[in-house]
């Protein structure tokens, strides 16, 4: 079949099958033509190609004819017949269809925001190696008539923690070094909102791969900085380096 | 459904049928819509809105020659009618007449707020 010189004919077969008898000889020829044109200037492979994704594409509507679902007239008037009942039962009983159509479609709808949710819940940050070990600690406080919850914990209870507890093998820490600091360089000024203080560790622990730059010296530079992509000063630093 | 409007598409392919002339057939109008860089359609979505056109009297077809590199299929060929023409003289007409009502500053092209 391959190399052929001629338009596939498995695919001009089933051309012929479901085309309209009216409309076969115009839009075969055309494709035809097509072919053969197609033929000498790309080649045969990307003609034939062509020809079988323009055949594919006749599958619409306008073109394909209207199969019968059945050759016993029997089976097509009573499924006419039925499908009449049904249609003018859903009339009569206005309310019921309502509710029972519009449960329906709320319920589908539910179902469909629901598989949603937890696929998204399920699916970000996926990256990291250890995700399924690792842990934020978090700080409740106990007081007599009430807790309090934190979201955050002293600097040196990791440490303390890493000893108390074999468990943990590894921790890294994280402090917001600022919430919106302006940069200004050469009269340029850029809002930065989301400065994190870091320890070494805490690429390799989260399973963050740098775009550029050496991995296992980032951190010997005291004050260094690390840009993530969409800050705005990573363009200022396009523009220095 | 069958009005006298012509969808976007439909004027795009009744101006080609009468830029082609006499040669207006599936892969002549394809090729000329294609030249025109407007876009690739398949020869599916033609026939689709060639079909349409002629339900709506705006097209006329006949049956053209069969020649070797058809495999020995007629081709067919389309002609605009005079009710094809009307509706496209008054599909410019209306795009005309809203053009002519804006001022020239609101069509200035505008990059920075």
């Amino acid at each position: 079949m391959h190399g052929s010189q001629h338009p596939s004919e498995f695919y001009q077969r089933l051309f012929r099958w479901f085309c309209k008898d009216e409309f076969f000889d115009e839009l075969q020829g055309d494709l035809e033509e097509e072919f053969y044109f197609n033929l000498k200037e790309l080649g045969t492979k990307q003609a034939q190609a062509i020809y079988k994704k323009e055949v594919l594409k006749m599958i619409r509507p306008s073109v394909i004819k209207r199969f019968k679902l059945s050759n016993n007239s029997i089976f097509y008037d009573m499924f006419k017949i039925n499908a009449k009942l049904a249609l003018r039962n859903l009339v009569k009983h206005k309310l019921y269809t309502a509710i029972n159509i519009g449960g329906l479609a709320v319920s589908i709808a539910v179902c469909a925001i629901l598989l949603l949710y937890v696929n998204s819940e399920t699916n970000y940050d996926n990256y990291h190696p250890n995700g399924d070990r690792t842990y934020r600690m978090a700080l409740d406080r106990f007081y007599p008539d009430h807790t309090s919850y934190y979201a955050i914990t002293p600097f040196s209870i990791a440490e303390q923690a890493a000893m108390d507890f074999p468990e943990i093998e590894d921790f890294t820490r994280i402090f917001p070094a600022g919430f919106g600091v302006n940069v200004t360089y050469n009269n340029e000024t850029f809002l930065e909102n989301n400065i994190i203080a870091s320890q070494a560790n805490f690429f390799e622990f989260f399973g963050i791969k740098l775009l550029d730059g050496n991995a296992e010296k980032i951190f010997d530079v005291p004050n260094s900085i690390i840009l993530s992509e969409d800050m705005q000063l990573n363009t200022l630093a396009k523009k220095i380096l | 459904m069958k009005g006298n409007n012509l969808g976007e598409f439909e004027e795009l392919a009744l101006l080609t049928i009468l830029v082609l002339g006499d040669d207006a057939y599936g892969v002549t109008i394809r090729q000329e819509i294609e030249k025109q860089g407007e876009r690739k359609i398949s020869r599916g979505a033609l026939h689709t809105a060639l079909s349409r056109l002629e339900d709506k009297g705006f097209l006329n077809s006949r049956q053209g020659e069969a020649t070797e590199a058809r495999g020995g299929h007629p081709k067919r060929y389309y002609e605009v009618t005079n009710k094809g023409k009307e509706a496209l003289h008054e599909a410019k007409n209306t795009r005309d007449r809203l053009w002519n009502q804006i001022p020239e500053v609101r069509l200035e092209l505008q990059y920075a707020w």
